[in-house]
Parts: C-alpha cells; sequence; structure tokens
C-alpha cells in the first residue's frame, strides 16, 4: 500500500463519517405531531385570515416535509419541521395580536361615541 | 508511526478540514445578521414596555444556538436553519409584547368606557331636568297668560279665548267708543303688549233690528273703532284684525230684549300666533 491510497482511504473513510453525521436518524414523528398541532392551533386563532402568509408557509413545509420523510430524508424533514412549528406559532401569535388589535380600535371607537353623546347631552 | 503514515495522517486532515470548512461560514451570513438584527429591535422594543420577557428569552436562546452554528463554522444550513428559528421567534416574541400592549389598552379603555358611561348618564339625568324644568316654566308661564286672560272675563271657547264686550261701549246706533269703555280697552292693550305673541280678532256682532246692510255696517264699523283704540295704545295694527258679522252670529234669541242685548256684543278672539297654546294647559285650567 502506498502513501498515496493509505491517505486516499482515510480521507474517505472520515468524509463518509462526516457526511453520515449529517445524514438521516430516526422518522421526526414528534416533530411532525407538533407542528400539525400548531398549525391547528393557529387556524383556530384566526390565522387563516389575520397570518395568512405564514400559516400557508407552515403548511406548505409540513408538506414537504412529508413528502421527504417517505424518502426517508428524515434529518431535512425534521429541520422543516421545526421551522413549520416556528411559522405556526409565528401566524398565531400575529392573530392573537391582530384580534387585539381589532378589539381595542372597535372599543376605542364605542368610547368616542359615547364621548359625542356626552358632549351633545351637554349642549 | 512511519513516516508515510504520518503524511498519510496530515493528507487526511487536510481533506477532513476541507470538508468542514466546505460548508462552513466565515464569511457574513444574511440570515444570521437580520436574525440578529430582528432580535436588537424586538429586545428594545419589549424592554422599553413592562412586558414579559419569556418569550424574548426564548428567541434569544435561539439566537444563541445560531451564533454557536455560526461561531463554530457549522455549515451554511445549519447556520441559516438556526437563523431561521431564531428570526421567527423575535417575531413571535413581537407579536407577542403587541397582544401585551393591546390588551393593556383594553383594560384601560374599559375603564375608559366604565366612565364615559357614568358621564353619559349623568349628562342625560342633567338634559332631562333641564328639559323637565323648562318645560314647567313655559306651563307656568301659559298658565299665569291664561289667568290673566280670565281675569279680562275671557271664556275659553272651541275658537279658542274669547272675551266678549257688551252694547255698552256704543251708543245705540253709534259706532264710536263711549268713555266707559275705556277701561276695557286699556286692559286688553296691556295684556297684548305683555304679550307680544298674541294677536287679537275683533268681531262685530248686532241684533236683527233693523234694516241688515246698516246692521253689517254697523258691525264692521263697531269691530274698526276697538281696533282703532287698541292701535292707540300702542298695538301694532298687524296683530289685530277687524271684522263685522252684523246679525249673521246671534249667541241668544231675537225674539226677547234680554237676548237682543246679548247678540249686540263685540268680540275679541285671542289667537295662539307662534306657540300653540297648549290644550292640555287649558284643561288643565279649566279643571
Amino acid at each position: 500500500m502506498d502513501i498515496l491510497n493509505i491517505a486516499k482511504t482515510t480521507a474517505l473513510v472520515l468524509a463518509v463519517t462526516q457526511f453520515a453525521a449529517c445524514s438521516s436518524g430516526p422518522p421526526p414523528k414528534q416533530e411532525l405531531a407538533l407542528s400539525q398541532a400548531s398549525i391547528r392551533s393557529a387556524e383556530a386563532a384566526g390565522a387563516t385570515s389575520y397570518a395568512p402568509k405564514s400559516l400557508r408557509t407552515a403548511q406548505q413545509k409540513v408538506e414537504t416535509a412529508e413528502v421527504l420523510m417517505s424518502k426517508k430524508q428524515h434529518d431535512k424533514a425534521k429541520r422543516l419541521l421545526t421551522q413549520a412549528m416556528a411559522d405556526a406559532e409565528l401566524a398565531e401569535a400575529t392573530a392573537e395580536a391582530e384580534k387585539s388589535k381589532a378589539a381595542y380600535e372597535e372599543l376605542q371607537q364605542s368610547i368616542d361615541l359615547m364621548k359625542e353623546e356626552i358632549a351633545r347631552a351637554q349642549d | 508511526m512511519t513516516k508515510n503514515t504520518k503524511i498519510a495522517l496530515a493528507v487526511a486532515t487536510g481533506l477532513s478540514i476541507a470538508v468542514t470548512t466546505g460548508c462552513a461560514g466565515k464569511r457574513p451570513n444574511e440570515a444570521l445578521d437580520s436574525a440578529r438584527a430582528t432580535y436588537e429591535r424586538v429586545s428594545e422594543a419589549t424592554l422599553q414596555g413592562e412586558y414579559s420577557t419569556e418569550d424574548l428569552n426564548v428567541a434569544k436562546r435561539r439566537l444563541d444556538s445560531a451564533n454557536k452554528a455560526w461561531n463554530e463554522k457549522k455549515d451554511k444550513k445549519t447556520i441559516n436553519h438556526r437563523s431561521y428559528l431564531a428570526e421567527q421567534y423575535a417575531l413571535i416574541a413581537e407579536q407577542r409584547s403587541e397582544l401585551l400592549r393591546y390588551q393593556a389598552k383594553i383594560d384601560d379603555g374599559n375603564m375608559e368606557r366604565t366612565k364615559a358611561q357614568v358621564d353619559l348618564r349623568a349628562a342625560e339625568a342633567e338634559s332631562l331636568q333641564q328639559e323637565v324644568s323648562d318645560r314647567e316654566a313655559q306651563l307656568a308661564a301659559q298658565l299665569k297668560e291664561l289667568e290673566e286672560l280670565k281675569a279680562l272675563q275671557a271664556k275659553n271657547t272651541d275658537r279658542g279665548m274669547v272675551l266678549t264686550l257688551g252694547d255698552v261701549l256704543f251708543d245705540t246706533g253709534e259706532s264710536s267708543l263711549k268713555a266707559g269703555a275705556r277701561y276695557n280697552i286699556d286692559r286688553v292693550a296691556s295684556f297684548l303688549k305683555k304679550y307680544p305673541e298674541r294677536s287679537v280678532t275683533i268681531e262685530g256682532h248686532t241684533d236683527n233690528t233693523g234694516d241688515n246692510d246698516y246692521n253689517y255696517n254697523l258691525s264692521v264699523e263697531r269691530a274698526f273703532s276697538v281696533r282703532s283704540a287698541l292701535m292707540a295704545q300702542g298695538i301694532d295694527s298687524s296683530r289685530i284684525e277687524a271684522k263685522g258679522f252684523g246679525e249673521e252670529m246671534p249667541v241668544a234669541s231675537n225674539a226677547n230684549a234680554a237676548g237682543r242685548q246679548q247678540n249686540r256684543r263685540v268680540d275679541l278672539i285671542f289667537n295662539e300666533s307662534q306657540d300653540n297654546f297648549s290644550e292640555t294647559v287649558i284643561s288643565e285650567i279649566d279643571e
């Protein structure tokens, strides 16, 4: 065995180990369930109308992750699912904030209306 | 270890480093920069408000993890992935802050609304009270006016308040007022001065003795005679209408002297010119 062959073999072994480290682990079933639950929760909070973009992103990532899982690309799927969960949580938080804002504005309107009535009554 | 083995190991290590650095990020990473900037913005805004920093802590841990990947020169995909998560959790913290901010504003708003409701009720009550006292004052004024009309001997009829001046004002066949009529005219004039909204219609009537045309002319003349007397007292002519009816509208039988005397008369009808003279008030007085 000459030097070059030893070097080649060692490098190959190391490289394969390295790639194997970022290749597939077990299927991310828990992440899938969690991200799906997050999406449902966001939908229940009204994200469909208040944060459609984030919600759609989350849904698409879950769909893609399911395809990847069927191809055994579990690590890639896991990352997408983790992102999908964050997207869904953002969609829900945005929906809650927007609803709260709308409620506040409505409240403010009713206060303004009442103030007008008071001014009228005092005329 | 042989020399050859050493060389082989060195080459392998070099290749290994090359593989690792191949996907590492020494250069600036856009996603990470963006996540850092977003976190910075959100943390400043959040810390300014008095809100829970729990969500911000989550975002901070995500950013630390992304920074760690970058410092440890992990592959770009890992750095991008962690940066993406750091960015999203910073945005989540931002939305949670927004939620808390609006919830606090809603709490304040609810208090403000409660106060406004109380103010509104108070204002409405005050306004109603004002309306009631205005109405009371108005009714009192109307009552007083009516009582004064009654004091003039005016009677409430379906034509309104009517004051009948008998034939004692005039000599038989004459249309000029007798000196004794002065007192009645003065009283009517002072009433009309006091209530400038009122106008008066003067109607002359006769009995059926004599010629029809003659009676008609006499009734007109007598009505105008009263009108002139009121104008002489300073009542504007526009407020006084005068007309004669002759013997057309008797109020009693012309068959006997007493009836004929009743029919010879001048009626003064007080008109409710502007403000309608509420029937309730009239009926209240009649009762």
